[in-house]
């Protein structure tokens, strides 16, 4: 009751203020990676020497017309309920053409160690804070076929999953889209319905994020360096801390990792909202939540060289030392 | 005299039916199979002192199973969650459901009987009191959604964006 | 005082037998899929094979059952004709055929390389579905494409039915008629296959497009390994008489799947009534349903433990017959129906299932006309109309000894009778019979002059019988009636040909003396 007071005040609260540039939440579906080893949408990837398979999503949705049927029919009551679905295929096109002119490019390129995996990018590529992941199996019974259907919406940031959605169709000897169909619809208020408790705990608690800090080896400074401040020595892994306490939405984060050379901060609850140096509020991800951190370390007394780089929307890794 | 005991007696009835209302949740449901989009094909059971009563008690059942119990899953068929989760919906918008559950009232803009004929067979039982009947309905559950959603009764999904 | 104790432990007994017996009661099912059948026959190895199987081969059960075309038609026992084959002897001979696997054979239209459909099986399921099925396939998702699917479920009410006949006689009448008589019995077995069985087929034999060779052959090989038992459900005995072996066969096929109809739950067709005034039901000649046919009504009830209980509540008969044998659309034409028993009205919503009946009904009475005398009558069911009106055969056989007489008379007597019913309870039929009273001396053996007509109709009297009849319900199948009728002795203005009857009735030493007159007749009457 007290909680759900409390989300109400706070939905108050957000119409009153009116943020009326609020973004919603883009949603994006994409094929599981059991789905595309299975159907053998993979590319070998030879990666420091060894072979790693990894899902080819462009194949799996110009090459199998059922998927392209699920995410329609998902697409379609997400839009009913003003949630448009994001285009894998789009966005899939977008990166290729990015990839191209980037290639024409000589851009900085120090983090050969800071990889991020097609998933990853794709995430960050497309920005979509929830990744719906499919995967539906199709079994033969004598003349009938039935669909096992897996879904899985993922919170981008935080990769934690929001709903799970396992069941399956009718047996029957009836077109194969008809079965499909009957699943998007059998998962869908189930599925609605876990995402609107992730909204009402977004609303409430703020995204949720991990933040990771690195020290190269050539760095002065690691994080047990002791600083001065307000009169008082503290390690510079205190100071981090003050800092995402002072930040998160209600102070609330965990310290998973703490030494000299690394420290790792995860279910960092960051507010959705911050403002930019225009003061005007924008959403934020993880690389623009440490953004001012990152800020901080550059400046006085700590004068560190400092980069951020994110690994999808709700993961940023911090190094110090390089960029 | 006889207007006050008249007016007792209704007040009293009136307090019978609240009293009945908000112990509602007596009654069988079961999904059916996945309905066509937006609907819900489930098979619900009503009790009434005839076969009517019990059909219309039936109908309503499957409505308040939509907004406040949801619906249980079946082999071929996920669990349906409810309209309104929240326990306390009820309670705090006694009134907007009185008249939402009124003999023939909005509520019966959302479900349709799907039962050939008239309950038949053994899902039309003579119990003690009455009878006790199971049909199959559809539910327009988007419909239902969306028309509590607009009353300001659940809350959307894109609210708050 | 021990007399009146050991009467009260006797009640006591009796009262906790019925008691027990209504606890185990069972609840009788609301509903009805359609079955398919083939009929087998048992070979014995003698010159009579041949006739028989002919029968068998040629004989169509119902339209209510589908026809599983299988191969093996035939199985043989090794024993004599005279004796009748036992239950234990016929599940010998049918195990030692694969029975349920041909029967998959056939429904899923297995070819020589193994490959298998389910064109029948969608058939039969679009072909059994009700109108709810239909409604309820357009409620959901898949749609009406699913309900081929249903098709699914019946296989497993795959029966065979093998039919043994013995002690076939001939007999020859003085005129030189041959006569055969047959006796019959049917054993029938249903195929032993639940649904986890049938996935489990599927799994091993059935044969994708996409299979490598050595898949096909593991599964062919599946296939042909497959145990799957034949059931015996039941038995059913009969027999007739007719011109040759084979007719007298085929003649009692119809009687024994009748009698295993009345033995095997799911053979009985079940629906429920969709509307009254008058009583209707969505069946017709696709369930077999026929002019006539007894159906039983129940509604059900819930203890207060929430036990399901069914309460029969009386008889009806099918008057007009719908015909319904197309694919359900949702809206089938139903058959018409009148109820004959029961104190409650039928009413909308209860089921009526399948209680066979001969039609016949029996009554024995006592009253005057010709004669006073016990008199046997029997009347059969021709046709029932929606309105209670029925057609009936009448008969009526009575045998007069004539207390002391020198004679004794046989009357035999065949009529039609219009029956008119107020209420269901209570039937009132105007009647004509035409009979014969047949007269000779009481230490006359009969039969051996029965040909001799000239013979015959000199010791005959003719009687013509117009009446009427009322009937009312005492407990169904028992009625009471009454009679009055008015019968017409015709013999005296034909004298010249009835001088032996005359002699019998008038002249000799304490004569018959049947004679015209007004008669009033009361007895009871069951329906078999």
């Amino acid at each position: 009751m007290k909680k759900s007071l409390l989300i109400a005040a706070l939905l108050l609260a957000c119409q009153i203020i009116g943020w009326s540039q609020a973004k919603k939440p883009t949603i994006m579906v994409v094929p599981a990676d059991a789905f595309c080893e299975r159907y053998g949408f993979v590319q070998k990837v030879n990666s420091m020497g060894e072979t790693v398979s990894t899902p080819d999503y462009s194949r799996a949705m110009k090459e199998n017309a059922d998927i392209r049927t699920l995410v329609a029919a998902m697409a379609d009551f997400m839009a009913k309920n003003d949630f448009p679905i994001q285009s894998l295929e789009q966005e899939l096109k977008r990166l290729q053409t990015e990839d191209a002119e980037l290639a024409m490019m000589t851009g900085k390129n120090s983090g050969a160690d800071v990889d991020e995996t097609p998933l990853e990018r794709l995430r960050r590529s497309a920005k979509a804070d929830i990744i719906l992941d499919l995967d539906y199996e199709i079994h033969r019974l004598g003349p009938q076929k039935q669909v096992s259907f897996n879904l899985q919406a993922i919170d981008a940031y935080s990769s934690k999953i929001i709903s799970g959605n396992t069941g399956v169709s009718s047996a029957a000897n009836v077109p194969l889209t008809s079965l499909l169909e009957e699943c998007v619809l059998s998962f869908k208020d189930n599925f609605l319905s876990g995402l609107q408790h992730y909204f009402d705990d977004l609303f409430a608690n703020g995204r949720e994020i991990s933040v990771t800090l690195l020290r190269y080896n050539n760095c002065p400074v690691d994080f047990e360096e002791e600083y001065t401040v307000n009169g008082e020595e503290y390690e510079l892994a205190e100071i981090i801390e003050a800092w995402m306490a002072d930040n998160t939405v209600e102070g609330r984060f965990t310290t998973a990792a703490k030494s000299a050379n690394r420290l790792r901060f995860n279910q960092v609850r960051i507010p959705l909202y911050a403002q930019n140096m225009n003061g005007r509020d924008v959403a934020i991800d993880a690389e623009a939540f440490v953004k001012p951190l990152v800020r901080m370390l550059k400046k006085t007394p700590y004068k560190l060289t400092v980069g951020s780089s994110p690994r999808g929307l709700g993961d940023v890794w911090i190094t110090i030392g390089d960029k | 005299m006889l207007m006050t005991f008249s007016a007792v007696s209704a007040s009293a009835q009136n307090k019978d039916r609240r009293k009945s209302f908000k112990s509602w949740d007596n009654y069988e449901i079961t999904t059916e199979k996945v309905g066509v989009d937006g609907t819900k094909f489930v098979k619900v059971w009503g009790f009434g002192k005839n076969v009517d009563a019990a059909t219309m008690n039936a109908k309503e059942n499957a409505v308040h199973a939509c907004i406040f119990r949801g619906l249980p899953g079946s082999a071929t068929a996920m669990s349906t969650p409810p309209i309104c989760p929240n326990p306390d919906t009820l309670v705090s918008h006694e009134d907007y459901f009185q008249n939402f559950f009124a003999p023939g009232g909005p509520y019966l803009a959302y479900v349709s009987m799907t039962t050939d004929g008239v309950p038949s067979g053994t899902d039309r039982r003579k119990v003690k009191g009455g009878y006790k009947v199971g049909i199959y309905v559809q539910v327009m559950y988007d419909n239902l959604k969306r028309k509590l959603e607009a009353d300001g009764i659940a809350r959307k999904l894109s609210s708050g964006f | 005082m021990l007399k009146k104790l050991s009467l009260s432990a006797f009640v006591c007994f009796v009262g906790v037998a019925l008691f027990a017996q209504a606890k185990i009661k069972e609840v009788v099912t609301s509903d009805y899929n359609r079955n398919s059948v083939t009929m087998i026959v048992i070979q014995r190895g003698d010159s009579y094979d041949s006739a028989t199987a002919s029968a068998v081969r040629k004989f169509t059960p119902s339209s209510k059952f589908d026809l599983n075309n299988i191969k093996t038609r035939s199985v043989k026992v090794n024993k004599l004709r005279s004796e009748p084959v036992t239950q234990t002897e016929a599940d010998a001979a049918v195990g030692k055929v694969g029975f349920a696997r041909e029967i998959l054979a056939a429904i899923f239209n297995r070819d020589s390389k193994g490959m298998m459909d389910d064109k029948t099986v969608r058939y039969r399921g679009n072909y059994d579905a009700k109108d709810q099925d239909v409604i309820n396939a357009r409620a959901a998702r898949v749609g009406e494409d699913a309900l081929g699917d249903l098709g699914q479920k019946l296989v497993a009410g795959s029966y065979i039915v093998a039919t043994d006949f013995y002690k076939v006689d001939r007999q020859t009448d003085k005129k030189g008629n041959v006569y055969w008589s047959v006796n019959a019995r049917a054993f029938a077995y249903q195929i032993g296959l639940g649904e986890d069985g049938l996935s489990e087929f599927y799994e091993k034999c059935w044969i994708y497009e996409d299979d490598n060779q050595a898949t096909r052959d593991a599964k062919i090989k599946a296939f042909q390994a497959l145990d799957i038992p034949m059931v015996p459900v039941a038995s059913a005995s009969t027999a007739s008489t007719s011109s040759s072996v084979e007719a007298a066969a085929g003649d009692c096929l119809s009687g024994l799947i009748t009698g295993l109809e009345n033995r095997i739950a799911n053979w009985e067709v079940a629906v429920a009534i969709s509307a009254r005034k008058p009583l209707r039901a969505k069946i017709g000649t696709k369930e077999g349903l026929s002019n006539g046919a007894r159906y039983r009504a129940y509604s059900y009830s819930e203890d207060s433990h929430g036990n399901l209980k069914s309460v029969a509540r009386g008889y009806l008969r099918a008057t007009e017959i719908a015909n319904n044998s197309g694919m359900s659309a949702g809206d089938t034409e139903p058959s018409e129906f009148y109820q004959i028993s029961g104190i409650a009205n039928i009413d909308e919503g209860w089921t009526i299932k399948q209680s066979n009946d001969l039609g016949l009904g029996v009554m024995l009475g006592v009253g005057g006309g010709i004669f006073n005398s016990l008199r046997l009558n029997a009347d059969y069911l021709v046709r029932t109309k929606t309105n209670g009106q029925m057609s009936y055969i009448l008969a009526d056989l009575t045998m007069d000894l004539g207390k002391g007489s020198s004679a004794s008379s046989i009357y035999m007597a065949l009529g039609y009778a219009y029956g008119l019913h107020l209420t269901r309870f209570f039937e009132i039929a105007p009647y004509l019979m035409l009979g014969d009273d047949y007269m000779s001396a009481s230490s006359y053996s009969s039969g051996s002059d029965l040909e001799d007509t000239a013979r015959f109709l000199r010791r005959s009297g003719f009687v013509l019988e117009p009446g009427m009849r009322a009937t009312v319900n005492l407990a169904y199948p028992l009625q009471a009636y009454a009679r009055m009728y008015y019968d017409i002795l015709m013999y005296n203005s034909l004298s010249v040909s009835y001088d032996s009857y005359s002699y019998y009735n008038d002249r000799a030493p304490s004569p018959m003396n049947h004679h015209s007159g007004f008669g009033v007749q009361f007895g009871l009457k069951w329906t078999f």
